[in-house]
């Protein structure tokens, strides 16, 4: 009787502990990794979170039902903050590269981006197309960014020196550290020019090709990453997705 | 591009970096952590007020936002050409270390007994050569130990050159983390205790050469 009643209490305690760790391993919480990225994913004057990406993964949330956390990662570390568990989506402007579906499940494509030269103002005219960018003593990109692969295939690509954010270019081109920065055109539109901190930079289009942004999952998530292209297909329907598109990129 | 050995040599190209500005800043931070001693115990009031607040701000602010200051600083403020970032970090670390090493210079020279430089005085030495027969000998002694945990620490904040994008082991790793590769980053660890464990074995050898006035 008694090994009986402790193979009982064993079993239930088994079971608590499995459910417990299910609870809140999956739950109801999803974990988006970011990065600060404006306009995806920034802090407003007022001290709120907000963005483009922000806005997106929460309405996505609702659909779900799920709740979302955001998790500010280390953006070279999204491959393995995905594998260890630390978060479930990263959801940063990403750029869908064949090095990235190599590595995890990408969404559908959700915005449309392409790379463009960011310099001081006074020295925009020397870059038209990609072959002006061997001008520059030194071009500065983000490691592993879409920018990266975009100078790398050009004549330039041995002037490349490499940052650890976007936003970190800009610092280099202001104080001309590096001549340029290759960054997203969706970046580039919101944070240099008029009004801004680099009121004396501004940007180029020398003609890289069209990118597409997309969200990603760890590898093997196929369950996820299904879901969230759902959702989004019903945003857009909804008129969601324009509006707070609008908001942004007004 | 993943290889083994391909990593190795990309990585050992940022190792020669890291070995570099361990050196140079060694060389130079040395002998300034010396002066900068003497200005600190110098019996000179303004001196010894002025570098007393050198110190207090090089060792109370983060050696990360020094080389930013220095790297960045010049051109943000007076619109200067920055200078190579190379040189800029050797600046940054120089001066840093060199404060450091200063008050461990510092505290070896305190610590020698007043009674000595008095009985140097009674034989009738100058006070140069006090210093350099009498008091060097044992200080140099004396602060082998914390000297060798600063230089230590240097190895491994070498690292914190990747602020201002200067290739060093770290960075290099972390260009392959970047698409999505792992490994190397840790592989650096391998590179960092080999170069620490040849420093601890040259120092178990200078405090055995030291082992005079055995007390």
């Amino acid at each position: 009787m008694k090994k009986i009643f402790a193979v009982l209490m064993s079993a239930a305690l088994a079971l608590t502990v499995a459910f417990g760790v299910a609870a809140c391993g999956k739950g109801d919480t999803l974990r988006v990794g970011y990065t600060i990225y404006p306009p995806m994913n920034y802090t407003d004057e007022q001290g709120n979170f907000v963005g483009f990406d922000t806005e997106l993964a929460l309405e996505t949330g609702k659909i779900l039902g799920k709740e979302i956390e955001f998790v500010e990662i280390v953006w070279d570390n999204k491959i393995f903050d995905l594998n260890t568990g630390n978060i479930d989506i990263v959801w940063n402007g990403m750029t869908i590269t064949d090095e990235l579906k190599e590595n995890m499940e990408i969404s559908e494509p959700y915005l449309e981006n392409r790379q463009v030269v960011v310099c001081q103002t006074s020295e925009a005219e020397k870059y038209k197309t990609k072959d002006d960018l061997v001008k520059a003593s030194e071009i500065i990109v983000e490691k592993g960014s879409a920018g990266a692969s975009a100078v790398g295939a050009t004549s330039a690509a041995d002037k490349i020196r490499t940052a650890d954010a976007q936003k970190d270019t800009l610092l280099e081109v202001k104080t001309s550290a590096s001549k340029i920065a290759v960054i997203d055109y969706l970046m580039a539109q919101v944070i240099v020019g008029e009004g801004t901190d680099y009121s004396d930079l501004t940007f180029v289009d020398v003609g890289f090709e069209d990118e597409q942004f997309g969200i990603g999952f760890k590898k093997g998530n196929t369950e996820l990453c299904e879901q969230v292209n759902n959702a989004i297909k019903t945003l857009k329907e909804k008129g969601k997705f324009a509006e707070i598109q609008a908001k942004y990129y007004g | 591009m993943n290889n083994f050995w391909s990593v190795t040599a990309s990585l050992l190209e940022g190792f020669w970096v890291t070995c570099a500005i361990f050196a140079v800043t060694l060389v130079l931070a040395l002998p300034l952590g010396l002066i900068i001693a003497f200005g600190a115990m110098s019996s000179f009031k303004p001196v010894k007020a002025v570098v007393k607040v050198f110190i207090w701000v090089i060792r109370g602010t983060p050696l990360m936002l020094q080389l930013l200051v220095v790297y960045y600083g010049p051109a943000l403020i007076f619109h200067w050409d920055l200078m190579p970032r190379f040189i800029a970090t050797i600046v940054a670390f120089v001066i840093n270390y060199a404060c450091y090493f200063a008050e461990i210079y510092r505290g070896g020279i305190e610590s020698i007994s007043k009674g000595q430089r008095e009985a140097g005085q009674v034989l009738g030495m100058t006070k140069t050569q006090i210093f350099f027969k009498v008091i060097l000998l044992q200080v140099v002694k004396r602060i082998v130990p914390p000297m060798s945990n600063e230089i230590i620490t240097l190895v491994k904040d070498t690292s914190l050159a990747r602020i201002i994008l200067v290739e060093e082991l770290l960075k290099a790793a972390q260009e392959f983390t970047a698409w999505g590769l792992m490994w190397p980053l840790f592989y650096t660890g391998v590179f960092y205790l080999l170069f620490v464990g040849i420093l601890t074995l040259v120092f178990r050898g200078i405090e055995k050469k030291l082992d005079y006035f055995r007390s």
